[in-house]
């Protein structure tokens, strides 16, 4: 949707194929931010576990009230870099770019990729994909990060 | 569940349940000693005995507690005083919820929302207990054929603050905390539906469902407006599967027109085939989730009067 194009690598990136398209969508509304949640990588529950999320965003100031609302509902989120560094994976000999790098930082350059659709506003993305799920004998999803994400929209519109 | 917020005293409760902390090492806390005193020193005589060391999360129910008009009293440990903080709030908590909920009662007075917590004020604890109770008393049985009764499930907590003048913050900070929990559980019921049932389709039914109920406006996009838009990507993705792809977009405007909104947006992929690579057999049973988080925090968003908009995608794909 956005006119870039893309070298599917790996089939099994494909949230991030989704959401790309989404992201570009959310354009029309000119929002003051954007979020995109998503269990997006395996590469985010080796990194953190199940306790903290990933965020990753192209704003500080927005990554800070996002990790701030995750302290203040419990719901813990912790910041990862999107550094132009990581991007380089990415290259393509066909495309504009692929849908995967290597396995070295993976949920780094899965959201390098999403950053490449999010270049019109401020933009924050968080990889769940460690906190959404419990397993064992509680095996089922947390509800997480929702209380993240009201704290954080009641705090916007305190502010507001 | 019901949740109220009152201030008073526990030995003057008339409840099935007065629950009070003891903080480690076998020191009662302040409703613990109210209680101990009102007894006689019933309290204090079962903790020198050790049976309740205060180690965190550990309960003791005792029932008849002389001089207490409540019909038992939990005791719940707290772990050591100076530990205590959002974390062992929580846990604390969590623990005196799941055994009421196997006990008789049908209500209870917590006490544990008059404990100090650091850089934590009355709101924050209130909002807690309300989350924690609504996660420890969930269950998913929407997909059991004969749902397990619980047999006397916990229907009303009494939150205590500790003066009166706590109370409308306490009371404002209850429907948050109920607010959250109910956007939790749609999520997790949205995430623990198997991806038959949920698919695609039924999102954006739930979706349109939640949208009437909440005031929000709905639209689904389907194949020809995706394809209109050009959404190469998307596609390329829902394409996989016999399930046609559905593209949510929920609106909330509750904030004046002028006002830039905030957007989510979640992916919502209610199966995971794996692609051209499998993934292990143990996660197969749990791939990546199926709900998708804007629609789970619709019913919580939609408290607060700002306008905010929700882009939300869904796609799906089946086996290769």
């Amino acid at each position: 949707m956005s006119g870039q194009t893309v070298e599917v690598l790996n089939t099994d990136a494909e949230g991030r194929l989704i959401l790309c398209d989404a992201l570009t969508y959310a354009e029309r509304y000119e929002p003051t931010a954007v979020v995109d949640i998503a269990t997006l990588t395996g590469a985010m529950v080796i990194a953190l576990g199940h306790i903290a999320c990933g965020v990753f965003s192209n704003s500080d100031s927005l990554a800070r009230a996002l990790l701030g609302a995750g302290e203040e509902a419990f719901d813990r989120a912790w910041q990862m870099p999107v550094w132009e560094d990581y991007h380089e994976v990415l290259n393509s000999n066909f495309a504009d770019f692929a849908n995967i790098g290597d396995r070295a930082g993976g949920s780094i350059t899965a959201a390098c990729f999403l950053s490449k659709f999010a270049r019109k506003y401020d933009w924050a993305h968080l990889d769940i994909a460690g906190i959404a799920w419990k397993e064992g004998k509680e095996k089922g999803a947390t509800g997480r990060p929702v209380p993240l994400l009201a704290t954080w929209l009641l705090a916007q519109e305190g502010a507001a | 569940m019901e949740f109220t917020i009152k201030s008073g005293s526990p030995e003057k409760q008339r409840s099935a349940c007065v629950v009070v902390g003891v903080f480690d090492n076998r020191k009662p806390s302040l409703s613990a000693e109210l209680i101990d005193r009102a007894s006689g020193g019933y309290v204090s005589e079962i903790i020198r005995r050790g049976d309740m060391e205060g180690k965190l999360g550990s309960t003791l129910l005792l029932h008849n507690v002389r001089g207490t008009l409540a019909d038992r009293v939990l005791l719940v440990g707290l772990g050591k005083e100076r530990d205590f903080r959002e974390r062992e709030f929580r846990t604390a908590t969590r623990a005196a919820v799941r055994l009421l909920n196997e006990t008789g009662s049908y209500e209870a007075v917590v006490y544990l929302t008059e404990e100090k917590v650091k850089r934590r004020e009355v709101a924050w604890r209130v909002e807690h207990a309300v989350v924690v109770a609504m996660e420890a008393v969930y269950r998913f049985d929407e997909m059991k054929s004969q749902p397990a009764d619980v047999r006397r499930p916990l229907r009303k907590l009494t939150l205590s603050v500790p003066q009166r003048s706590d109370l409308t913050a306490g009371e404002a900070a209850a429907a948050r905390g109920l607010a959250i929990a109910h956007g939790m559980d749609l999520a997790r019921d949205l995430g623990n539906l198997p991806g038959n049932i949920c698919t695609p389709t039924y999102l954006a039914e739930r979706a349109q469902a939640l949208a009437k109920e909440l005031d929000f406006s709905c639209q689904v996009l389907d194949r020809p407006q995706l394809e209109e838009l050009k959404m190469g990507s998307f596609l390329s993705v829902t394409n996989g599967s016999e399930q046609p792809p559905k593209f949510i977009v929920l609106e909330y405007n509750g904030a004046g027109k002028k006002q830039k909104p905030l957007v989510l947006v979640g992916k919502g992929i209610t199966f995971d085939s794996g692609g051209i690579s499998i993934k292990p057999a143990h996660d197969m049973d749990h791939t990546w989730s199926a709900s998708s988080p804007p629609a789970k925090t619709c019913p919580t968003a939609a408290r607060p009067s700002r306008e905010t908009s929700f882009a939300a995608c869904r796609g799906r794909r089946s086996r290769f």
